[in-house]
C-alpha cells in the first residue's frame, strides 16, 4: 500500500496531531505514505466560492503531481476527500473541461489524465488494511469506551460521488470501531454537519449544532468521540467552551482525530499521538485503557 | 405481508406522538405512499397525509422514511425493509407537524416569498421570445426544475440552527432567477441574499443536494451566488472570509489559519473568540503566523493569471 | 365569511392566469384551491406548449391541424381564437420568466407532437407544464394575490338567476365558510379519477365540474374522453408524446412497428385517439403482451440524448419500472388522460348562469372537440384562463353583489355532518374502486351499447350505496377520508353524465369509438351535447357546432 499523501492545512497547521498520528499508525501497518509536499490546499469550498475555475485548476494539479509519481491520493480530512472528489470527477466526467484544464496544466508543465482515485483513511483502514489485519494488531483493550463516530458531512455525502458508504447508513467508522474492540454509540447526528463552515459567519448557529452533536453523543453514553476531519475536529475541540456557553451545560466530551484513535488501540502512547495538544482534555479516554488481555508485550513508546 | 411503523400525531388532541404499527402488503414494486393509501382505505381512515400525482411530480408527498426525507410515491417501500429490517414513515423535520404526517409548511413558504421568487425584467424587453444562447440558459438547470417539496429543508442542517435561515429551495430559487439572463435585478438579488440569513449561512452539509428527489442543486446553486456576489464586489461576513481564505491561498499554496481568523473576525471578532484564542495559546496550539509558501507558488501565479484571462474573455463575449 | 369582487376555484395554470388577468383589470380576486397552486395537476403535464412561431408556420396551419384533430367537432371560431393568440402567450410566458428551452443561437426551440403538420410544440426540458405553472405561481405571488391554500369548494351558490358566492371546506380544519363574490372562474382542471386506469393524480375529481352542473351550467360533450396512449403499464404514470416526438418506436410483443398498420403516413406521431386504440386492437387481437401492454423503445436515441431531451422519462421508467429506456423498451398501455367535455363556455369563458366563468380542462369551449392534440392543453389554460379572468372582472365591475349564501352553508353542514354521522357499513373506496372498474371497463376506449347501459345502471346503483357511505373519521383536522367522500359524490355525478352521453351518441368520432357505431356520421351528429341537471335527472340537449372555414372531412392520417 502507497499512496501520494495529502494532508490538507489544518491537519499540518493548528491540527498537526492529525499529520503526526496519521504518520505513526501508518508506518506501523505498512502504509507507506508519499508526501504531496508541493500541492496546493484543496480550497476546502472557500476557494471555489471566490474563484471557482481556479480551484478546479489548482486540484487538477494536485492530482496531476500524483498522477505523475502513479500513486493514488489519501487524505485524512473529509473537507478535502470532497474537494478533491469533486474535481476528480468534473474532470473525468468533462471531457471538454479536462481539455481546458491540461492546457493551463501544460503551461506549468503538467497533465492530468483523469487515472487517480483519492481514497480516505477511513475507507484505506477498513478496506485495505482491513478489520481483520487491524483487529490482530490491538494491544489495548478499548472495551470500556463508548465511542461515537462523527464522518463530516463531506465525507459521507453525496452518495454518488464517493462511493464507499451508504450516506443513509454509514457503517466504516462503526465497524472499524468494532473491530479496534471499542463500543461504537448509535446515535442520528453521527451523520450530521458539525458547523464549521458557517463559525465564522454565524457563530451562534453552529455552536447551537455543535453542542446538539456532542450532547446527543453523551446521551446515548459517549465516552469519547472521533472524527475523521480537521475542521470537525477544531469546532468540536477547539470550540466546545463556545458549545458549552451555546448550550448552557457542560460537554466534556474529548474528541480524538481517526488515526489517534487507531494509534491508542494499537499501543501508541497518547503522548506520541500528541493528544496533549485538545483543548478538551482527554485524560479520561487515556484512564479508560487497559493492555489487551494476553498481551505481554508493553504499549508501544511508552 | 410486513410491519409499518407510522408517526401519529394531533397537536391539538394528543398530548405526545406515537408510532402505530400496521400490517401491510409489501411486495415488490409497492412504494411508501401505495403502503399508506391500503392503511387509510382499508384500516384507519384517520391517518392524514398529503399527496396527489403518485408520479413525483406534485412534490405533496414529501415524507421523513427511515432516516431520509423524499417523496414517498416514488420510494420502493421492500428495498427499504430488507436494507434496514424496519419501515417507520414520520412527517418531514424543521416544521411543526400539524397533523399525523401533514406539516405547517408556512415557513418554507413565507422563505421562498422572501426571495422575490419571480422575473423582474430588465430594460431590454425584446418583442418576440428573448435571445438567450443555450449555454447561458442552461445555468439554471441545476435549479428550474424544483417542485418545492420542502425535502431539502426538511434536513438542512443550518434552518435546523437557525430557523430564519432562508434555507435550500428558497436560495435554489433565488439562483435560478439570479442567473436568468432575463432577469434585470441581478445586483439587487445577489446584495439581499449575501445579507445575515442567506447564501453565506450554508454550511454545506450537502444533505440538499442528496436527498432532492428531482436531482435539483441547491448547494450547487448557492455556491454559484456566492462567487457572482463576490465577483460583483458585495461584501459579507461571509466573503470577507471566503476572500481572506484565498488570499492565503495565492500568497502561500497553503491555508493560513491565523491570518484568515484575523482578517475574517477583525478586532471585535477576535476579542470575541478570546476565550478560544486563551486556550489554544495554553496549548501551544496556535498556527502558523507565517506560512512559508510551496515550492510550486509559481504555478499557482501562472494557473490564477490563465484563469484569470479565461474569465475577462468570457465577459467580454 | 369573505368578500371578493373575483373568485378564482383552482389555482392550475388556468386559474393562476384568470387571477393575474382579474387582478390587472383592476378586480379584488382570491384564488381558492384544494391543493397549493404548484401541486396542481397542471405540473404533470410534461411535453409542451403549441404555438405558430416559426418560419413557415401559420396560425392557420395549426387551427387546421386543431380542428381536424378534433374530428371536426371544436368550434372553430374558438380554435382561431386560440391559434392566433398561441404566439404571443408563449411569448408572453417566456417574457414572464419560463425556462424555454433554446437551441445553440439562443432561439427558442421547438419539437413534433401528435397530429400536427409541423413541429410546434415550445418545451422547457421535459417539465413544461411544471414550469409554465411556476411561472403563473409566481405572477401571483409578484402581484400578492390571495390564495386560499387547500380550501375544497363544496358548492357554487346562485341567487335570483345569478352567482353570489361559493361554500368551501377548509381542509385543514374541516370549517365551513361562505365565500361571496360577483364572478367566479372555475379552474378545477380533470376529472379522471372515475376511470381504473387514468394518468391523473388521486385529486382529480372534477369538483367544479359537477358544481357547476348542480349549479345550472351545462356540461358540453363530457362523453369525449381522451386515453393517452403511452402510460407507463402498472402506476399509469404519463409517458409523455415528446418521446415519440423525439424519435421514440412503438412495438407489439412480436417486435413491429404496429402503427404502419393504422397510420402509415403519421406512424407513432398520429393523434392520441388512434394511438390508444391501435394498441388496444393489438391487445385485443392478442399480439400486445398478455397484461395488455406494448413496447415503446427509445434505445435507438441513446443515452445521452435521452438524458438531455427526455430527463423525467428517464426517471419514471428507471425509478417506477425499474427499466433503464437506453438499455431496454418501455411498456406502456393506455390510460385516461383527459377530458375533452367540460363546463360549456362562450369564448369568453362565460356559462349559462351570469357571473360564472370557466377555463381550462374542465371548460369545453369546445377547442378540442372529440380529441385533443397534444400540446394544445397548456395553450388553453393560458389564452383561455385569461380571457376569462378579463370577463369575470370586467363582469364584477357591472353588477351588484347578490346576497343570500346562509341557505347553502347551511345544506353543506348538514351534508358534512351526515356523511361524519354515518354509521353506513361501506367506505368510499370501495364504492371508488367499483365505479373506476365499471368506467374503465364498459365506458372506455372501445364501447358498445350493452356496455355502456350496464354502467348507467351501475352509477346509479353506487349512486344509491353513496347515500350510506362511511367516513370512519371523527377528527376534523385533515380528515381526507372526508374530503374524499366529498369528491366520490362529484365523481359519481360526472360518471353518469358521461355515460350517458356515450350511450346516446351513436356514432364515432374522436375519443368515443363504438364498435356498433363505427362511422362517424356527421349528418346526425355533428352536434355539441349538452348536459343539464334537471331536478334529480340528466337531460340533455344539443347545439350545433360553429364551422367557420374548415368544411369537415374524412380524418386520415
Amino acid at each position: 500500500m502507497k499512496y501520494a499523501y495529502f494532508p490538507g492545512c489544518v491537519g499540518q497547521d493548528s491540527c498537526n496531531e492529525l499529520d503526526a498520528s496519521t504518520k505513526l499508525i501508518s508506518d506501523e501497518l505498512g502504509i507507506e505514505l508519499v508526501e504531496l509536499e508541493d500541492a496546493t490546499c484543496c480550497g476546502a469550498g472557500f476557494v471555489q466560492d471566490v474563484n471557482y475555475d481556479l480551484a478546479l485548476a489548482l486540484n487538477a494539479r494536485t492530482l496531476a503531481l500524483a498522477e505523475r509519481q502513479h500513486l493514488d491520493i489519501l487524505t485524512v480530512c473529509s473537507t478535502c476527500q470532497f474537494n478533491l472528489d469533486r474535481a476528480n470527477r468534473e474532470l473525468t466526467e468533462d471531457s471538454k473541461k479536462l481539455a481546458e484544464v491540461n492546457k493551463m496544466l501544460a503551461e506549468v508543465g503538467l497533465r492530468y489524465n483523469g487515472t487517480v482515485k483519492i481514497k480516505h483513511l477511513l475507507w484505506v483502514l477498513v478496506d485495505e488494511v482491513g478489520l481483520a489485519e487491524l483487529q490482530s494488531r490491538v494491544k489495548v483493550d478499548l472495551s470500556n469506551l463508548n465511542v461515537a463516530s462523527f464522518y463530516g458531512c463531506q465525507l459521507i455525502r453525496p452518495g454518488t460521488l464517493h462511493g464507499y458508504d451508504d450516506p443513509d447508513r454509514p457503517q466504516y467508522f462503526e465497524r472499524l470501531i468494532e473491530a479496534l474492540g471499542g463500543k461504537p454509540v448509535d446515535y442520528d447526528e453521527r451523520k450530521k454537519c458539525c458547523g464549521f463552515p458557517i463559525t465564522f459567519v454565524n457563530e451562534d448557529a453552529s455552536m447551537r449544532m455543535n453542542a446538539k452533536n456532542m450532547l446527543a453523543a453523551k446521551e446515548k453514553g459517549a465516552d469519547v468521540m472521533a472524527t475523521s476531519c480537521p475542521l470537525c475536529h477544531i469546532n468540536l475541540d477547539m470550540y466546545q467552551g463556545k458549545a458549552e456557553k451555546a448550550a448552557g451545560q457542560r460537554i466534556e466530551l474529548p474528541i480524538l482525530h481517526l488515526p489517534q484513535l487507531v494509534g491508542l488501540a494499537m499501543g501508541i502512547s497518547p503522548e506520541r499521538l500528541r493528544m496533549k495538544r485538545h483543548i478538551v482534555s482527554t485524560k479520561s479516554v487515556a484512564r479508560a485503557l487497559k493492555p489487551k488481555e494476553g498481551t505481554v508485550v508493553p504499549a508501544i513508546g511508552t | 405481508m410486513a410491519t409499518i411503523k407510522v408517526y401519529r400525531f394531533d397537536p391539538e388532541q394528543d398530548e405526545k406522538p406515537r408510532y402505530e404499527e400496521f400490517d401491510v402488503d409489501m411486495s415488490p414494486g409497492r412504494t411508501v405512499l401505495n403502503l399508506l393509501h391500503d392503511i387509510h382505505y382499508n384500516e384507519d381512515p384517520t391517518l392524514s397525509f398529503r399527496r396527489s400525482c403518485q408520479s413525483a411530480i406534485c412534490g405533496s408527498c414529501a415524507m421523513h422514511v427511515n432516516g431520509r426525507t423524499g417523496l414517498s410515491c416514488s420510494m420502493q417501500a421492500k428495498p427499504l425493509l430488507d436494507r434496514d429490517g424496519y419501515l417507520v414513515v414520520e412527517p418531514m423535520k424543521n416544521m411543526p407537524v400539524l397533523k399525523d404526517l401533514v406539516v405547517d409548511m408556512d415557513g418554507f413558504w413565507d422563505s421562498v416569498h422572501e426571495v422575490d421568487p419571480f422575473l423582474q425584467a430588465g430594460r431590454d424587453v425584446p418583442k418576440g421570445a428573448y435571445v438567450v444562447p443555450k449555454a447561458k440558459m442552461d445555468l439554471l438547470k441545476i435549479a428550474q426544475d424544483c417542485i418545492m417539496c420542502g425535502s431539502c429543508l426538511s434536513e438542512c442542517t443550518s434552518r435546523e440552527a437557525n430557523p430564519d435561515y432562508l434555507g435550500p429551495a428558497a436560495l435554489a430559487k433565488a439562483y435560478r432567477f439570479a442567473a436568468d439572463e432575463r432577469d434585470g435585478a441581478t445586483m439587487g438579488r445577489l446584495m439581499a441574499y449575501s445579507e445575515a440569513n442567506g447564501i453565506w449561512d450554508c454550511d454545506t452539509c450537502l444533505y440538499c443536494n442528496e436527498v432532492c428527489p428531482i436531482h435539483v442543486k441547491p448547494m450547487d446553486a448557492i455556491m454559484r451566488m456566492r462567487e457572482m456576489a463576490i465577483e460583483a464586489g458585495i461584501e459579507s461576513q461571509g466573503s470577507k472570509h471566503a476572500i481572506a481564505f484565498y488570499d492565503t491561498i495565492l500568497k502561500s499554496g497553503k491555508l493560513n489559519e491565523f491570518t484568515t481568523a484575523n482578517k475574517s473576525l477583525g478586532i471585535r471578532g477576535m476579542l470575541r473568540t478570546s476565550d478560544v484564542a486563551t486556550k489554544v495559546i495554553l496549548r501551544w496550539k496556535i498556527p502558523e503566523v507565517r506560512k512559508k509558501p510551496i515550492e510550486g507558488m509559481k504555478d499557482v501565479e501562472k494557473l490564477a493569471k490563465l484563469v484569470e484571462r479565461k474569465r475577462r474573455r468570457r465577459t467580454q463575449r | 365569511m369573505n368578500r371578493y369582487d373575483v373568485l378564482v376555484l383552482g389555482g392550475g395554470l388556468a386559474g393562476a392566469m384568470a387571477a393575474r388577468a382579474a387582478a390587472a383589470a383592476g378586480a379584488d380576486v382570491a384564488v381558492v384551491s384544494k391543493l397549493h397552486p404548484l401541486r396542481s395537476h397542471t405540473v404533470a403535464a410534461a411535453g409542451g406548449i403549441n404555438a405558430a412561431l416559426a418560419e413557415g408556420d401559420s396560425w392557420e396551419g395549426h387551427a387546421f391541424d386543431t380542428i381536424k384533430g378534433s374530428d371536426y367537432l371544436a368550434d372553430q371560431d374558438s380554435v382561431e381564437i386560440v391559434c392566433r393568440e398561441a404566439a404571443a402567450a408563449v411569448v408572453e410566458m417566456d417574457h414572464l420568466g419560463t425556462p424555454f428551452s433554446r437551441d445553440e443561437t439562443g432561439k427558442l426551440f421547438n419539437r413534433p407532437f401528435g397530429g400536427h403538420g409541423l413541429p410546434r410544440a415550445y418545451f422547457a426540458g421535459d417539465r413544461t407544464g411544471l414550469s409554465l405553472m411556476q411561472t403563473a405561481w409566481e405572477q401571483l405571488v409578484k402581484k400578492d394575490i390571495t390564495v386560499y391554500n387547500e380550501w375544497a369548494g363544496t358548492s357554487i351558490i346562485v341567487e335570483e338567476g345569478r352567482f353570489a358566492g361559493i361554500i368551501a371546506y377548509n381542509v385543514a380544519d374541516g370549517t365551513l365558510d361562505e365565500f361571496q363574490a360577483k364572478a367566479l372562474v372555475i379552474c378545477t382542471g380533470p376529472g379522471g379519477q372515475m376511470y381504473g386506469k387514468t394518468t391523473n393524480a388521486v385529486t382529480c375529481t372534477g369538483d367544479g365540474l359537477a358544481m357547476a352542473l348542480r349549479a345550472g351550467c351545462a356540461l358540453k360533450d363530457m362523453e369525449f374522453v381522451q386515453f393517452h396512449p403511452t402510460s407507463l403499464h402498472g402506476p399509469n404514470i404519463l409517458i409523455t408524446e415528446a418521446a415519440r416526438g423525439e424519435g421514440g418506436i412503438m412495438k407489439n410483443a412480436k417486435g413491429e412497428r404496429f402503427m404502419e398498420r393504422y397510420s402509415p403516413k403519421m406512424l407513432d406521431m398520429a393523434p392520441r385517439d388512434i394511438v390508444s386504440r391501435a394498441i388496444q386492437t393489438e391487445a385485443n387481437e392478442g399480439r400486445a403482451y398478455p397484461e395488455g401492454y406494448v413496447d415503446l423503445d427509445l434505445t435507438h436515441l441513446g443515452a445521452a440524448k435521452i438524458k438531455e431531451r427526455l430527463p423525467e422519462v428517464h426517471e419514471f421508467a428507471v425509478n417506477f419500472a425499474g427499466v433503464d429506456p437506453a438499455e431496454k423498451p418501455i411498456p406502456i398501455e393506455p390510460a385516461q388522460h383527459y377530458i375533452m367535455g367540460g363546463i360549456a363556455t362562450d369564448n369568453a369563458g362565460a356559462t349559462a348562469v351570469p357571473g360564472i366563468y370557466a377555463a381550462g380542462e374542465c371548460a369545453c369551449v369546445s377547442l378540442h372537440g372529440a380529441n385533443r392534440l397534444g400540446g394544445n392543453a397548456l395553450l388553453e389554460c393560458i389564452v383561455f384562463g385569461r380571457l376569462a379572468g378579463t370577463a369575470a372582472a370586467d363582469f364584477a365591475q357591472k353588477h351588484a353583489q347578490v346576497a343570500g349564501g346562509a341557505a347553502s352553508l347551511a345544506a353543506d353542514d348538514r351534508k358534512i355532518d351526515g356523511l361524519m354521522a354515518s354509521e353506513g357499513k361501506e367506505g368510499t373506496e370501495r364504492i371508488r374502486q367499483e365505479l373506476k372498474k365499471v368506467m374503465w371497463e364498459k365506458v372506455g376506449i372501445y364501447r358498445n351499447e350493452p356496455d355502456m347501459a350496464l354502467a348507467v345502471g351501475a352509477v346509479n346503483d353506487l349512486e344509491r350505496r353513496y347515500a350510506n357511505v362511511r367516513v370512519g373519521a371523527k377528527n376534523k383536522r385533515f380528515n381526507y377520508a372526508l374530503l374524499e367522500a366529498l369528491e366520490l359524490k362529484n365523481l359519481l355525478d360526472l360518471a353518469e353524465v358521461i355515460a350517458k352521453g356515450a350511450l346516446i351518441r351513436r356514432e364515432s368520432r374522436g375519443a368515443h369509438a363504438r364498435t356498433d357505431f363505427p362511422k362517424r356520421d356527421d349528418a346526425n351528429w355533428l352536434t355539441h351535447s349538452l348536459a343539464w341537471q334537471r331536478g334529480s335527472r340528466i337531460e340533455i340537449t344539443y347545439e350545433p357546432v360553429r364551422i367557420t372555414n374548415w368544411e369537415p372531412k374524412e380524418r386520415t392520417y
